[in-house]
């Protein structure tokens, strides 16, 4: 199951894509013989509980939920699996929260919160991974990130492979033609957030770019 | 002339590749920076962070840029060149990255929705100016009216 784990409609403010133009735009990306399965919706520095997106997915049928990106002091994190009990606990509008405190908070929650696009210079978390912190919380980061500047990929592959994270796939697209360029490979189902923050929990997925999703036969 | 009834969703246009002389952004400047009210050109040869090199770096600038509205304009020629009978209603940009003097850029966009029907015909794209590593520096949502055969 192939989920585009990272990706930001217009309630993101540097956003100008709608939620119906990117179920649209997957559907299109079907007909040329990719598989896309769903995505996750991580707005900036918010969480709307009451957003239901069901209408949408069922009217085009690709999987919706949805999760956030935060500013943190050590760099953007991506959450998953939010839930009341975790909004009470944290501002997620705070620019300045720390990751840490995030981490444990949702991991007590049932969500689960790790680095954004970490290669990424000035806000990503390699800036802070070698720092005294104690971040052996930290056991994910998002791999490939469709939004990488020359050099932020192979940032990021370093830490992987130095610190031994699993790293997860998101496109990071701000508009409708780059949503679902990377992607996270399940081998599980998933139907909600529960399942979502399961699997990344049982480390069962891998970062894929779109082009690893194209049917054998759709190869030319 | 292009209709609205042979575009598709996904239909890629461009590249417009331009190399930015600062030349070109100075020319730009002179005829941007006036004072409307009196339909005079108050351009002068101060230096800016758009038109002088030494200037932009003691902002803490890499180097002189290239003013924000003149990359959109950029963009407005992609479109322009790729839907001459078109017109454009509304071009929205988010700046992600500087567009610097002296670089090779590419104008490229891709449509993301058609609607036709009797009151309108429109395509909305999504337009990019990307350096020569293909990293987007501003990216766009733009909405042109199409000639429909109808």
């Amino acid at each position: 199951m192939n989920l585009d784990l990272h990706c930001h409609s217009v309630s993101s403010d540097d956003s100008r894509a709608t939620v119906e133009q990117y179920l649209k735009w997957i559907v299109s990306l079907r007909k040329k013989g990719y598989i896309v399965d769903g995505i996750v919706l991580t707005e900036h520095r918010k969480f709307d509980i009451d957003l239901d997106y069901t209408e949408l997915s069922d009217k085009y049928d690709v999987l919706v939920l949805k999760g956030s990106e935060l500013d943190t002091r050590h760099g953007h994190f991506l959450v998953y699996g939010v839930t009341k009990q975790m909004l009470n606990k944290i501002d997620f509008g705070n620019v300045k929260m720390d990751s840490i405190e995030l981490m444990k908070i949702a991991k007590e929650s049932g969500a689960i919160a790790f680095p954004a696009h970490p290669g990424r210079f000035g806000i990503g978390f390699c800036e802070y991974s070698d720092s005294d912190l104690d971040f052996a919380q930290v056991s994910i980061v998002e791999h490939l990130n469709g939004s990488y500047r020359s050099g932020e990929l192979e940032r990021t592959e370093k830490l992987i492979s130095d610190k031994g994270y699993a790293g997860t796939g998101g496109s990071d697209a701000h508009f409708v033609s780059a949503i679902a360029t990377c992607l996270t490979e399940f081998r599980t189902s998933i139907h909600n957030e529960q399942d979502l923050v399961s699997a990344l929990n049982q480390k069962t997925f891998r970062a894929i770019t779109l082009e690893e999703t194209r049917k054998p036969d759709d190869v030319n | 002339m292009k209709y609205i009834e042979d575009i598709d969703l996904g239909d890629e246009f461009g590249p417009v590749q331009i190399e930015v002389r600062p030349d070109d952004v100075i020319d730009f400047c002179k005829t941007w920076i006036r004072d409307e009210e009196n339909s005079k050109n108050i351009f002068n040869a101060a230096p800016t962070r758009f038109t002088d090199e030494e200037f932009a770096k003691s902002e803490g600038l890499p180097g002189a840029i290239v003013p924000g509205i003149m990359s959109m304009a950029y963009l407005a020629r992609l479109l322009n060149t790729a839907w001459p009978d078109g017109t454009i209603t509304q071009l929205d940009v988010v700046f992600r990255q500087l567009v610097l003097h002296n670089q090779t850029i590419n104008l490229v966009g891709v449509v993301t929705d058609t609607v036709s029907d009797d009151s309108e015909n429109y395509i909305e794209c999504d337009v990019y100016i990307e350096n020569n590593e293909g990293s987007r520096l501003v990216g766009g949502k733009a909405r042109l009216n199409i000639p429909t055969k109808h």
